[in-house]
């Protein structure tokens, strides 16, 4: 496969691209659902296929196909290169790569068990099992559970002269349980950090050892007051966070974004580059660290379709905005040497954009528990897991809202609430950041579904965050 | 196609060990140009191929797909349906494929739309660009044309085989302080009107210039069809019957009730010109020419073949496209009967946020104006709703002209009048 990756850079750049790439890339993937004791579905799928990426006089061109005998890929590289001639009449300046040394380099992500050695019977069977710990609460009228594994092998041929390959290995599994009780309905979730890694996750979530507990959450949730709107201090938990931090920071600091190049779907961001070392993000004790090296991180790869390899970087230093993630296109355009390494395609038909990294709150550097963030709150909401989530398109307004929701009151988590939904503005938002609990509390979330571009691609990444409050927050009665 | 098609299948079906077999194989190709800051900044063509086989040992089900075409593939990835099938616990809510099926007859397929190329799309966003750039403005969007070939068969005999193509056109048009969005959708490309399409952006974009913040709170909106096809696909996919009779949904007791004004009706039809659908479902099973709401009164949920079994209940499957019927109302005739209102373009970020009454929230984008007594007076910065689509469909006082929008549902549907429509907070823009 590598010859044939190279094979389609040499033709692209003898028909007279100044810059190529191949990537084939090839995909299995297994999805286990079921519902209230029964299997809904189990699906095995590969896929396999060829992406050509040129730059013809300045401007890009992109063509795939499924066939990877030779005379189709020859076709599919003289396919993009005439993609590559329509972009010219179109061209406001000629596309500038920044530099990338050429390497031959193979990752591979860690794990323990290969999720594909391990039986239908046994995963079937676990989450069965979970059903039925679920429905044996009374009030719990419906119990789903699923697991995935995906395993990406991909090869990469450059004409910078890089030959480059990983296999990535992704893993994650979650359940629900949904609540009915007088006309209203409720669920809660239980949402174990996806990684990239192997059934090890499976094992490692204690998925039975949860059960009885999210049933019971599930109940007391429907059965819980509305929360009272008005102005509160919130603790948020790292799952919940993971979401604020994906819609709030890491889209608003995408640098096509910023540049306006995603404006026809996605929209554009607020961080503009003017702003980047100037603009007070969050208070002093927040720090934003994008990371493409973490162990497990979903946006973990070795190196992104760009062939830059994953790197560590701030994107927010001390409370003020810091860093952008780029490709190589636009790393230029803010004067960078060389791209943070952020540029992904969601499949090897889909043309790399911007993606964003894993990227993580850091926790607090003073000692401190969620027991002590909670003791030293006076009147706030606890808020755990992913709700309701929406942002305007620049990244300003947002308004989310969580999976559980407890009162506090004099230090004290009290009862159970529903239909809590928090607004706010960003950069207030962040900068009402007072505590953060410490790096024992640090616990990375992953988002399975992230939406970008048009046509619309769908990328994972990881959040890290510890517990952390938030002063004096919009709260509003989600009903 | 078809003969590739037809072998795959007949390889699957005469190799098959299970009770029940089905295959599905989808061949896709899409061509795609982004541009922004006026320039095309991405460029791509795709050609995809997907074979699915589901199996059934009794109802022990397995499914599994590949896109690897040779007969040896193929062979292999029944055997792992069948793998998956026998190691798989029982879904007791499995039926056995369908036979034979009627389709409505529908027209989605063009041949122009096909052969449309990457120069074709580049020539349209180029002549979009200057006329944008002669305003003053930036413009950004995407030309999207495609073609999907799709095959249907079971062991129960049942074979259905189907070609669609789709092209759309969205050009977002750019001031310093001000946006306006238009776009364009047909199965037949040469229906598309770049030029018209980015004429209404740039008006809409000069026409936004200086918005005002106003006050967050419930305002009479007219809701272009962009909007209310946005809306409408959420309130459409909340109509399972079994989710409403096991008590988790906003329709739970409601069918055959009043859930909306008289001017509300929300139906499906595979087989209109104006909007034409995939004939089947993705069993076979044929898609329904169906009312959902109509005048007011929910006539119809959603009934999957086992639940529609299980009450006895006709089928309908889901909706495969959203017609929403108008009075045939101008906007100008709505915004006239308008005292403090808000015209909207269209929404962005859509979510739940109380699925038992659908409550749902968003933002509003791409040109909203302030309308006071009967006429606009300004443009106003974006705000977020936060409303029960229940309470917006009692509301309905007004339906426009039906147009054809909609980016993952087919949609056919009017701009309306809503008498309260809440906002609950504002942005910077």
């Amino acid at each position: 496969m590598k010859d044939l990756a190279r094979m389609a850079v040499e033709l692209a750049v003898g028909l007279g691209a100044s810059y190529a790439d191949a990537r084939i890339v090839s995909y299995r993937s297994q999805r286990i659902t079921t519902e209230d004791m029964r299997v809904s579905g189990i699906s095995d799928s590969e896929d396999m296929g060829i992406g050509i990426r040129v730059i013809v006089d300045g401007a890009w061109g992109f063509s795939s196909t499924y066939r990877l005998e030779r005379e189709a890929v020859e076709s599919t590289v003289r396919r993009a290169i005439e993609v590559a001639k329509a972009s010219g009449l179109a061209k406001r300046k000629p596309v500038s790569l920044v530099d990338e040394p050429p390497k031959d380099i193979r990752f591979v992500s860690p794990f323990r068990i290969d999720p594909f050695s391990i039986g239908i019977e046994q995963k079937v069977g676990l989450l069965l099992q979970v059903n039925e710990i679920l429905l044996k609460h009374k009030g719990i009228k419906k119990a789903t559970g699923y697991m995935f594994f995906g395993k990406e092998h991909r090869i990469i041929a450059t004409s910078d002269g890089s030959i480059l390959e990983s296999e990535v290995l992704t893993s994650a599994t979650g359940y629900t349980a949904t609540a009915v009780r007088e006309g209203d309905a409720k669920t809660r979730t239980y949402s174990p950090p996806p990684r990239t890694a192997g059934y090890e996750v499976v094992l490692d979530s204690d998925l039975l050892g949860n059960a009885d507990r999210v049933a019971e959450q599930a109940m007391e949730k429907v059965m819980a007051p509305e929360c009272e709107p008005g102005i509160k201090d919130l603790i948020l938990d790292p799952l919940n966070l993971a979401l604020t931090i994906h819609e709030s920071v890491g889209h608003a600091t995408e640098l096509d974004r910023a540049l306006g190049m995603e404006e026809s779907l996605a929209g554009r961001s607020f961080a503009t580059p003017d702003l980047l070392g100037k603009l007070r993000y969050g208070s002093e004790i927040v720090n934003f660290v994008a990371d493409n090296t973490l162990p497990g991180g979903l946006a973990t790869k070795g190196f992104d379709d760009d062939g830059v390899e994953g790197q560590r970087w701030f994107i927010v230093k001390d409370g003020i905005f810091s860093g952008y993630s780029t490709s190589r296109e636009v790393a230029g355009e803010i004067g960078l040497k060389r791209s943070t390494g952020c540029c992904r395609a969601d499949h090897w038909s889909s043309i790399p954009i911007v993606r964003q990294p894993n990227l993580s709150l850091m926790p607090g550097e003073e000692p401190l528990s969620l027991d002590d963030l909670i003791s030293d709150t006076d009147d706030g909401i606890y808020i755990e897991g992913m709700g309701s989530f929406s942002i305007d398109q620049i990244r300003v307004n947002f308004q989310f809202g969580g999976d559980a929701f407890w009162e506090i009151k004099k230090g004290k988590r009290t009862r159970m609430l529903k239909n809590v939904i928090y607004q706010a503005r960003t950069t207030d938002f962040w900068n009402s950041c007072d505590a953060i609990c410490d790096e024992r509390f640090w616990v990375p979330n992953g988002v399975l579904s992230c939406g970008k571009g048009d046509p619309m691609q769908i990328s994972q990444m990881t959040h890290g965050a510890a517990p952390a409050r938030f002063r004096r927050i919009n709260v509003i009665r989600g009903s | 196609m078809r003969e590739i098609a037809e072998k795959a299948i007949e390889i699957v079906l005469s190799n098959s060990k299970g009770d029940h077999t089905e295959v599905s194989l989808a061949l896709s190709r899409q061509g795609a140009t982004r541009f922004a800051n006026n320039a095309i900044t991405h460029n791509q063509e795709s050609e995809r191929v997907e074979i699915s086989v589901r199996v059934a040992f009794g109802n022990k089900v397995g499914s599994a797909s590949t896109n690897l075409l040779d007969e040896r593939s193929i062979v292999e990835v029944v055997r792992r349906a069948e793998e998956i099938a026998m190691a798989a616990e029982p879904d007791t809510e499995y039926l056995p494929p369908p036979g034979p099926q009627d389709y409505l007859q529908t027209q989605c397929f063009s041949e122009k739309t096909d052969l449309f190329g990457p120069m074709d799309r580049a020539e349209a966003i180029r002549a979009s660009i200057d006329m944008c750039e002669s305003k003053g403005l930036v413009s950004a969007g995407s030309f999207i044309t495609a073609r999907t070939d799709l095959f249907i068969a079971n062991s129960s005999g049942l074979r259905a085989e189907h070609r669609e193509s789709m092209s759309r056109f969205a050009v977002t048009a750019i001031s310093p302080d001000s946006s306006g969005w238009a776009e364009s959708i047909d199965f037949d490309v040469t229906r598309i009107d770049p030029i018209s399409t980015t004429r209404i952006a740039i008006e809409k974009a000069i026409a936004s210039k200086s918005p005002k913040e106003i006050e967050p709170r419930s305002y009479e909106v007219i809701l272009e069809p962009a909007a209310v096809a946005e809306l409408g696909a959420f309130i459409i996919f909340s109509m399972d019957a079994k989710a409403a009779h096991e008590g988790r949904s906003p329709f739970t007791g409601k069918e055959g009730e009043r859930i909306g004004s008289e001017l509300v009706t929300l139906r499906s039809d595979p087989s209109d010109p104006r909007c034409p659908s995939t004939p089947f479902l993705g069993d076979g099973m044929p898609a329904q020419r169906i009312f959902w709401i109509r005048n007011g009164v929910l006539e119809n949920l959603f009934y999957s073949r086992f639940w529609a079994q299980k009450t006895g209940h006709p089928f309908t499957g889901m909706p495969t496209n959203l017609i929403m019927d108008g009075q045939g109302k101008s906007i100008e005739e709505m915004i006239s009967s308008v005292k403090d209102g808000l015209l909207i373009t269209r929404f962005w970020y859509i979510r739940f946020v109380e699925e038992m009454r659908l409550v749902l929230t968003g933002m509003t984008r791409d040109g909203v104006f302030k309308v006071e007594d009967g006429r606009i007076i300004h443009s106003v910065k974006n705000m977020r709703f936060n409303e029960s689509m229940l309470d917006a469909l009692s509301n309905v006082e007004a339906t426009g002209r039906e147009k054809r929008t909609g980016e993952y549902i087919p949609s056919l549907v009017p701009a309306i009048k809503i008498s309260s429509f809440t906002f609950t907070s504002t942005t910077t823009f």
